[in-house]
């Protein structure tokens, strides 16, 4: 592993979409499949360069008001709310600026959360951004896009065919 | 006067451990998971997480479980949980133009971009017992076909495009201003009315009807809503457009200065056509009304759509003479909570309030009596 | 904006955040209950310079992102805005008097407060609470306290206090059931003044 050098691969020039976009995977997919690959992904990182982190704000749930919009694209309303679990880390490093590290996952799961903002430090960082891109986020997202397939597949089936009876000439 | 009275601890104790075994029923039945619930009695659980206006499916699951499946008690565990958490952010507005769509039908085009997906529905369904799910049993496996387009446009766009229904933009011309300085303060911001924050006020905005109709009983809505169509407050509606799907939900937390998406969440959207014959200075056009839901609550949304729409009378110089179109009467009696609590609270002890009553009586009666003579069926009676 | 919160994160807040800010709670509320009384916070934290342990646990306490908040330009430092953002999720106001929470230096609260929103007849508790940060509970001009929570009169005399500004807070207090609570933090400790308190000064 190299040391990770300090620029910070998602957003050093405020574009941040390459960040939002790993941001969505990680909240998005299964906590067992998070954790799953991150455990392999961090296995095979040698002893010594392992991530050391320091927890900034707790796993802690809360709330999110969502909102719609009357008649679907008017005025904002109040709609209800939902659970969501939030983290922060820092990844502290030798020689380079300390990089934070955050999660806001839908849900209840703390242990996601605090996975999910690890992560997020990680792949700010030079030396983990790639790998882990390669190891954990671009598999989840293929996954989240076979599983949204399938299932827009079976819905396809249930749409309407419809065909006009012809009334006959004589 | 009131006067507290202790007692009955033991009673209370007992009586709790009696609900737990009879929760839990015949123990040679296997006890009932969350994860079955969440699964398995899905309807049930989206209708918890509406009412309780609280999306989280797995706690909405162990609400019912806990309330040995009585939908109002596990409606107000949840809204209970809701009020020891804080409250992180407010999202931005859901698409629900760009929703995954899992359902998708209108009843006022037949052909329509995107077509009409019928989805998981009961609509078809004969309403005959099938006794071959008293049994386990495996559901065959579902057809494939084509995939549903990414997104879909919304139905009632079509009548957009050719001005023949009111806009649906924000700041809604046909919305009513908030008719005091506080509560146009509280729109200074650009932050929709909080029922859960303020108090309500009449007459409400928009935005504060939609928060507390979506958060009201089905049962109730869905009979004002019936109310409606029977003639009391007609609004001549159409179903444009009903759709089940999932969306994201992003925010954009203070310490990272942009937007993220923290999951997705299943909504269901009724939007309905109204008619409407113009008035002093406008055309005649079709109206909307507007019903959302968490999960897959058609009944709800639908309902919530027509009464919505009924509630906007005077945006459309219509007289209001039925339940359905007064506001004060639906959005102060639509609540499940607040309701159960009221008329439950009544078997709760009143042993003084009574006396009292028993007492003026009595005297009542004496005095009749002296008046009268004494009353010969009481006296049979007794 | 957005590189400076990965960059360097910010300080570290309560490190239980309901717990400890409970515990805050029940101290302010005894603070606002007898005035110009000085009490010492249960949990600080380490805060930026410009806010100070006990004004960063004041607001860590009061403020969330419903709430507005107005920095005296001295107070707004990167690592204040920052440092708040990050903890409360509160919303920064343009000016004072669009604010539910106003942090100032003492020395400024003379000019500022009569700026804040002071409430409606109908909602008196939507006036603005004010944040005046010291370096100590005495050594200032002094004035003497009466009124609700005080069964007999004290005097209080925060370090910065100038007989101007208990000229300020007098007025603020003849406008009750209207007016501004403040609370004075710094030095270890942290006083209440709500608008119900009689004010008697020196110079009258």
């Amino acid at each position: 592993m190299t040391t990770p050098s300090s620029t910070n691969a998602g957003s050093p020039t405020g574009e941040d979409a390459p960040r939002k976009q790993w941001m969505a995977v990680l909240a998005k997919a299964p906590a067992k499949r998070v954790e799953a690959l991150a455990t392999a992904y961090l296995e095979g990182v040698a002893d010594a360069v392992a991530p050391r982190f320091r927890v900034l704000r707790r796993p802690e749930t809360g709330l999110v008001m969502v909102r719609g919009r009357a008649g679907g694209t008017g005025d904002p309303f109040n709609m209800g709310e939902m659970t969501v679990t939030r983290c922060t880390v820092v990844l502290e490093r030798d020689g380079a600026a300390a990089v934070a590290g955050h999660a806001y996952i839908a849900g209840r799961d703390r242990a996601h959360a605090t996975l999910a903002a690890k992560l997020d430090a990680l792949l700010q960082t030079d030396g983990h951004h790639g790998p882990l891109m390669a190891a954990l986020v671009e598999p989840l997202a293929r996954e989240a896009e076979e599983r949204r397939a399938a299932r827009r597949r079976r819905v396809g089936a249930t749409k309407v065919d419809f065909f006009t009876l012809v009334r006959g000439e004589d | 006067m009131y006067v507290a009275v202790k007692g009955g601890e033991r009673a209370i104790e007992n009586a709790h451990g009696l609900l737990a075994e009879d929760r839990r029923g015949d123990t040679e039945v296997p006890e009932l998971t969350p994860d079955q619930i969440r699964e398995q009695m899905k309807l049930a659980v989206d209708r918890v997480m509406t009412e309780g206006s609280l999306y989280d499916r797995e706690l909405a699951a162990l609400a019912l479980k806990q309330a040995r499946g009585d939908q109002i008690e596990a409606i107000f565990l949840l809204r209970a949980y809701r009020t020891t958490l804080p409250r992180f952010a407010a999202s931005r507005p859901v698409d629900t133009g760009a929703m995954v769509v899992e359902r998708r039908v209108s009843a006022t085009f037949k052909d329509l971009p995107g077509g009409q997906i019928l989805g998981p529905t009961f609509d078809y369904t004969h309403r005959l017992i099938d006794h071959d799910l008293a049994a386990p049993h495996r559901p065959r496996p579902c057809a494939e076909a084509a995939p549903v387009d990414e997104a879909m446009p919304r139905v009632l766009d079509l009548l957009a495009c050719e001005g023949l229904i009111e806009p649906a933009d924000p700041a809604d011309p046909a919305a009513p201003d908030p008719p005091d300085a506080s509560g146009a303060a509280d729109r200074e911001d650009g932050q929709p009315a909080d029922i859960t924050r303020e108090p309500p006020r009449f007459p409400a905005g928009r935005d504060a009807r939609l928060q507390t109709l979506a958060r009201g009983d089905e049962g109730f809505l869905l009979a004002l809503a019936y109310s409606s169509q029977r003639g009391y407050g007609r609004t001549h509606p159409f179903a444009g457009e009903i759709r089940l799907g999932t969306v994201p939900v992003c925010i954009a937390p203070e310490e990272l200065g942009f937007e993220i998406e923290i999951g997705e969440i299943e909504l269901t959207e009724c939007q309905m056509v109204n008619q409407f014959t113009g008035g002093a200075d406008r055309a005649p056009c079709f109206t909307r009304g507007y019903g959302l839901a968490f999960g897959h609550g058609e009944r709800k949304a639908m309902s919530m759509a027509l009464v919505d729409r009924s509630l906007r009378a005077d945006a459309f110089e219509e007289t209001r003479d039925a339940p359905v179109q007064d506001e004060e009467f639906v959005l102060s009696h639509c609540d499940n909570v607040q309701a159960t609590g009221f008329v439950e609270h009544l078997k709760l002890p009143h042993y003084v309030d009574f006396q009292s009553e028993l007492e003026l009586l009595r005297r009542l009666r004496r005095e009749h009596d002296a008046r009268n003579g004494p009353d010969d069926k009481a006296e049979a009676a007794e | 904006m957005v590189s400076a919160a990965m960059i360097e994160p910010p300080a570290e807040g309560f490190s239980d955040p309901v717990l400890d800010a409970a515990e805050c709670f029940r101290v302010i509320l005894g603070a606002l209950a007898t005035p110009g009384t000085p009490m010492r916070l249960p949990r600080t934290v380490a805060a930026p310079d410009a806010l100070g342990p006990e004004g960063a646990a004041l607001a860590l306490t009061l403020m969330d992102f419903e709430t507005r908040v107005w920095l005296h330009p001295d107070i707004a430092t990167e690592a204040v805005v920052r440092y708040l953002a990050f903890h409360t999720g509160v919303v920064r106001a343009s000016e004072a008097g669009a604010a539910d929470f106003a942090v100032m230096p003492i020395g400024a609260a003379v000019s500022v407060l009569p700026t804040l929103v002071v409430g409606t007849a109908d909602y008196p508790d939507r006036a603005a609470s004010a944040i005046l940060l010291t370096d100590g509970m005495d050594g200032g001009a002094p004035a003497r306290l009466s009124g609700p929570g005080l069964a007999a009169p004290v005097d209080f005399a925060p370090a910065g206090a100038t007989s101007a500004l208990w000229s300020v807070l007098r007025e603020n207090a003849a406008r009750f059931p209207l007016g501004v609570d403040c609370f004075f933090a710094g030095g270890g400790a942290v006083a209440g003044l709500p608008r119900s308190t009689r004010i008697e000064s020196g110079e009258g």
